[in-house]
């Protein structure tokens, strides 16, 4: 079985998280869910999935749980990519889900991300 | 570990970890980090869940996905065969790896015997979401034009080259919210379903949301975590009761993910959102193509045609945005309780298990006037102008469903008619074709066809002639490997 689960800890304040879905299109729909740490949380939709994307700057500090949810609806291969790039545009973490699918059926991923706390911050 | 111990009691009043084995290790190990323990419980959790799922997606399998399984299986057998072109000359071949090459498109072998089949790339002829086109090229291995074969020498053929015989044909397809079998044009609602589908779940699976809100408060707030990567550390590395604490958050976590699947997999089945791609396949389809065959002289007179196609099938996606309109409101667009409802309809109905279809076709076909004199004045051949009108009308659907949902038996009856009225040397015909297909238990497909031509000349090959109008037709399908 594929990992379901990644971490990405330490990232710097002010690190932007990308998640793209590829393909654009295809037998399938998803939806990006943010768990914040002392937040509200924050769904993305298919339509703001893809093909943009979601981009979120990760504010210090904080933790995010992203429950990343694709459900198939025939045969179709998903690759999720996360990439959490520094503010100086350095990508700090990288990691790809995939899934491949043969008919209907639901998957989930879950990234776990968490910022540096600054020496003396909150 | 207590936080643990006490989880593992919670949850052995949870049916689903019934079906944990003694195997089963809800606790985190010493040298696994983070990543490594939710990973190893999840999988756990969801093999000893596996069986029972997977016999339900098995049910579940809609329509949609065998043919779309049987699609792709065709087109990679097509794509894989394209590696070896048979009997395809060199100069072709090289225009097959030239057109690869710049990434213009790929190169089949044809239905006929040395054919060769070009399918343009088609990102090429993009021009909007709703218009789908395609263009293909055929080069049939050209052949003496038959009125001529059998009064000339037969040496003349050598005379051919490999593109005499070259057909082009250009498709268009309508691809909007009303027409057509793409999931584009109604990302939109499908997107709006799966929310809907996402809420419902998250209210029978409070869990997952609970258990990722408290991970990662918890990885923020708690004061011993801090400082610590824990995409390195494991849990040996973590003050006892970090470790603890931590471990309690994940094992929360790896299991609701695990039951969050199950859940979605039996709501995507019960609202009848699995389904979606079976309303799809449904859709109306407009379509309409054209074709230039160009030949030498020799292999005979050019020919080109166009053609109309209309086809759909009876539960569709319309037929679901109109019933949320009757149900609901003029302006409504269907939510999941229309779904669920529509399709709980349709599958009464036996409609969509059935998935009849119904199609209309028109072709025109115009065949240039052909004049060739051989030089040695042994043979003329001299014919008009030919035009001919093709009409079709084709129904059908699935007979027989196994008891894991998949369509295996269906019958379809085609009725063509050609009108051929201005060519003095050709009559009118009528020719109706009955088939009923099987599918086989080694996936290939048997079928048998019972033909019938309104003159015994167009009753083509058969391979049984019940009477002068009447022939069978069987075999079997093979896919190849």
């Amino acid at each position: 079985m594929a990992d379901v689960f990644k971490v990405c800890d330490q990232v710097p304040n002010g690190s932007t998280l990308k998640i793209d879905v590829d393909p654009a299109e295809g037998a399938y729909t998803t939806q990006v869910d943010f768990a914040i740490s002392n937040s509200a949380p924050e769904s993305f939709p298919h339509d703001q999935v893809v093909p943009e994307g979601v981009r979120k700057v990760l504010e210090s500090p904080n933790a995010y749980v992203v429950s990343i949810h694709i459900h198939c609806l025939g045969e179709v291969k998903v690759t999720v990519s996360t990439r959490v790039v520094d503010p100086q545009g350095t990508e700090v973490c990288a990691h790809d889900f995939e899934v491949e699918c043969d008919g209907a059926g639901s998957h989930l991923f879950v990234l776990i991300v968490r910022t540096r706390r600054e020496q003396g911050g909150a | 570990m207590r936080s643990a111990i006490a989880l593992l009691l919670v949850l052995f009043a949870w049916p689903g970890t019934q079906l944990l084995g003694a195997d089963g290790e809800l606790s985190c190990r010493p040298d696994e980090t983070l990543e490594g323990c939710l990973n190893r419980v999840h999988s756990e959790v969801s093999q000893a869940e596996a069986a029972g799922r997977d016999l339900r997606a098995e049910a579940q399998e809609t329509n949609t996905a065998a043919v779309s399984r049987a699609i792709t299986a065709e087109t990679a057998d097509k794509t894989a065969s394209s590696t070896g072109l048979g009997g395809a000359s060199s100069q072709r071949d090289s225009l097959a790896a030239f057109l690869a090459g710049l990434g213009l498109g790929e190169v089949t072998e044809g239905a006929e015997e040395g054919a060769l089949l070009f399918h343009f790339n088609p990102d090429l002829f993009r021009i909007g979401d709703a218009h789908k086109l395609s263009l293909q090229a055929l080069a049939r291995q050209p052949e003496i034009y038959q009125p001529l074969a059998d009064s000339v020498p037969a040496a003349l053929a050598e005379d051919l080259d490999d593109f005499d015989d070259l057909q082009v044909d250009l498709f268009w397809s309508l691809e909007t919210t009303r027409f057509g079998r793409r999931f584009l044009p109604h990302r939109s609602l499908l997107g709006d379903f799966y929310s809907e589908l996402l809420d419902v779940t998250s209210r029978s699976v409070p869990e997952l949301p609970a258990a990722a809100t408290a991970l990662s408060d918890f990885l923020e707030d708690y004061e011993g975590l801090r400082g610590v990567n824990l995409q390195t550390a494991t849990f040996s590395d973590l003050p006892p009761a970090a470790a603890a604490e931590l471990e309690s958050r994940v094992i929360a976590i790896a299991l609701g993910a695990a039951r969050w699947v199950q859940a979605e997999d039996a709501l995507g089945a019960s609202t009848g959102f699995d389904r979606l791609p079976d309303l799809l396949n449904n859709q109306p389809q407009l379509s309409i193509s054209g074709f230039y065959r160009s030949r030498d002289e020799l292999a005979g007179p050019d020919i080109w045609g166009v053609e109309g196609s209309w086809e759909f099938g009876w539960a569709n996606l319309n037929g679901l945005r109109r019933y949320a309109r009757v149900q609901r409101s003029e302006e409504a667009k269907p939510i999941l309780a229309d779904l669920r409802s529509f399709v709980g309809t349709e599958v009464s109905a036996g409609t969509l298990k059935t998935a009849p279809r119904f199609a209309v076709k028109l072709k025109y076909q115009e065949t240039d006037p052909y004049d060739i004199s051989l030089e040695d004045g042994t043979v003329t051949l001299d014919l008009d102008r030919a035009t001919s009108w093709f009409g079709s009308l084709a129904t059908g659907g699935y007979l027989r469903i196994a008891e894991d949902g998949t369509q295996t038996g269906r019958w379809d009856l085609e009725t063509e008619y050609e009108d051929v009225s201005d060519d003095p040397n050709r009559e009118d015909r009528l020719v109706a074709t009955l088939t009923m297909t099987q599918k086989l238990a080694d996936g290939t497909d048997g079928h048998v066809s019972l033909v019938w031509a309104s003159k015994p000349q167009y009753l083509g090959e058969v391979d049984e002639e019940l009477s002068a109008r009447v022939g069978l037709k069987y075999g079997i399908d093979r896919k190849e490997k």
